[in-house]
């Protein structure tokens, strides 16, 4: 319980970018030990509040299908649609396939719900773990090649305490509350460790704090493209399949 | 907590200096923010929470919207096609009225007031993570500017005393008051970047005409690069309806 509690106040002292907690963790000889359950524990506390903020929203909403139901119904209803079906025999048949295709797509960016949520319990603190390394690791490369002095260890018990911005996402377990502004604050005790571990000056730390980050952002932009194209290659087909 | 508020507010060049070599500027900063965030959610939820209570009344707020944007666009309809298209807003905005009316209206596993308590309390714990999120991309650009332009002060210092400019968003708190609620986050917005360029200029020693330059550099180019990427858009789509 002690060293939940001191690990708690390591993070605290993290999220608030003080340089003495960035020296420690890097002089600590159980630092990476100390960062890793850091990380671990900021990662399973994110994914249970994000389970229980969306259990709150789950119980606070109609039930997605009934709201797809009803939106259809409604659709049906309008006068419009009585217009266009008189000019053409098959469009309530092409309008189905469309709206089938479109429901399935909103389903499918809202995360899986329940389950996503409740699957995110084991991927969050695995996500958070595996970034941490990610970033500790390109950026231990640049800022040894840039001339910084720590080693790898030191650097990844540094930036593991970057991760501690991540507290802040914590406040999932309010439903319908948004987190915003921890992907920038992330970025600036990430500097904060790079600067601590390696002692570089201002701007080599800037570079090599950012490289990891936008290589990571290239591989999700193109990731996000090849969804996008598959999403937008399925829309189009319906399309054209109710049309012929 | 008062003190920093106050101090802020009044633009006091004696604290922003004691601020900047107190070793917990970024905890005072970001408790600033933390309770200007919780007091403008607290007054936006209870404002949204009592709209949303009755289902009659937003539908009644969105008939009225809807009604205007039609007189609106019946106004400014000159051809047939877009006379035509209004005509069939016109007859489809009951149905879509009684679409959302339908949606609203179903059932939900909690109580109505429940959710809508629910929807209130997400409202207030997003808003301080909301300035946050808007605060950390104008300190990081400030600071990259004001390094660029011979700035000393640490990232700590910015961030720290960058949240000062949050102080006057206390006004935010009265923006559901018609009209006069927008003018005044208009006055606030201008405050927080009177406040930002003096954080600047103490933060880094720089002159007040530089840390201006910092405050604004990264914003005029994204806005500059903006308009010249909509410029480039609309020759684009004039070149090729010409073809």
């Amino acid at each position: 319980m002690q060293s939940v509690l001191s690990l708690f106040r390591l993070g605290i002292e993290g999220l608030l970018l003080n340089p003495l907690a960035y020296r420690d963790q890097r002089d600590s000889p159980d630092g990476l030990r100390r960062g890793f359950a850091l990380v671990a524990i900021i990662g399973l506390l994110v994914g249970i509040a994000t389970l229980i903020g969306d259990l709150g929203e789950y119980m606070a909403q109609p039930s997605a299908t009934v709201v797809a139901t009803t939106i259809h119904d409604g659709l049906y209803a309008m006068p419009w649609f009585a217009q266009v079906s008189s000019l053409d025999a098959h469009f309530p048949a092409q309008f189905d396939r469309i709206f089938a295709q479109v429901t399935q797509v909103v389903y499918a960016m809202n995360g899986g719900g329940l389950i996503g949520s409740l699957v995110g319990v084991i991927t969050t603190p695995l996500m958070m773990v595996v970034s941490w390394l990610f970033f500790g690791t390109i950026a231990h490369l640049m800022a040894r090649f840039l001339g910084g002095r720590a080693t790898f260890h030191q650097t990844l018990a540094s930036t593991a305490l970057a991760n501690s911005v991540y507290f802040l996402s914590i406040i999932q377990i309010v439903p319908f509350a948004q987190v915003a502004g921890t992907l920038l604050l992330g970025l600036v005790a990430g500097y904060m460790a790079i600067r601590e571990a390696h002692g570089l000056p201002p701007w080599r730390t800037f570079w090599a704090t950012l490289l990891g980050p936008v290589i990571l952002a290239l591989i999700v932009i193109a990731l996000a493209c090849v969804v996008f194209a598959l999403a937008l290659g399925t829309l189009n087909s319906a399309v054209q399949g109710g049309i012929s | 907590m008062i003190d920093t508020f106050n101090g802020a507010l009044t633009l006091s060049q004696t604290f922003f200096r004691g601020m900047r070599e107190a070793p917990d500027v970024v905890r005072r900063g970001l408790t600033l923010v933390l309770f200007v965030g919780l007091f403008v959610g607290g007054v936006q939820a209870i404002s949204t929470m009592i709209t949303n209570s009755s289902p009659d009344r937003v539908i009644a707020d969105i008939e009225t919207t809807l009604a205007q944007s039609i007189q609106q666009q019946s106004l400014t309809a000159t051809s047939a096609s877009q006379r035509e298209m209004v005509q069939l807003l016109k007859e489809n905005s009951a149905g879509a009225l009684n679409l959302v009316r339908a949606v609203m209206d179903l059932p939900t596993p909690l109580p109505r007031p429940v959710s809508v308590i629910l929807q209130g309390l997400g409202l207030m714990a997003s808003t301080p993570l909301s300035y946050l999120g808007s605060l950390m991309l104008a300190v990081v650009l400030t600071h990259i500017a004001a390094q660029q332009l011979g700035g000393q002060g640490t990232i700590q210092q910015m961030l720290g005393m960058g949240a000062l400019s949050v102080a006057p968003h206390a006004l935010d708190a009265l923006s559901f008051i018609p009209v006069i609620g927008s003018t005044l986050s208009v006055i606030a917005w201008a405050w927080g970047l009177v406040i930002l360029v003096l954080s600047t200029s103490i933060v880094h020693r720089l002159d007040s005409g530089r840390a201006t330059l910092a405050v604004l550099l990264y914003p005029l180019i994204g806005a500059l690069l903006l308009l010249f990427g909509c410029c480039a858009f609309f020759i684009f789509a004039i070149a090729s309806g010409g073809r």
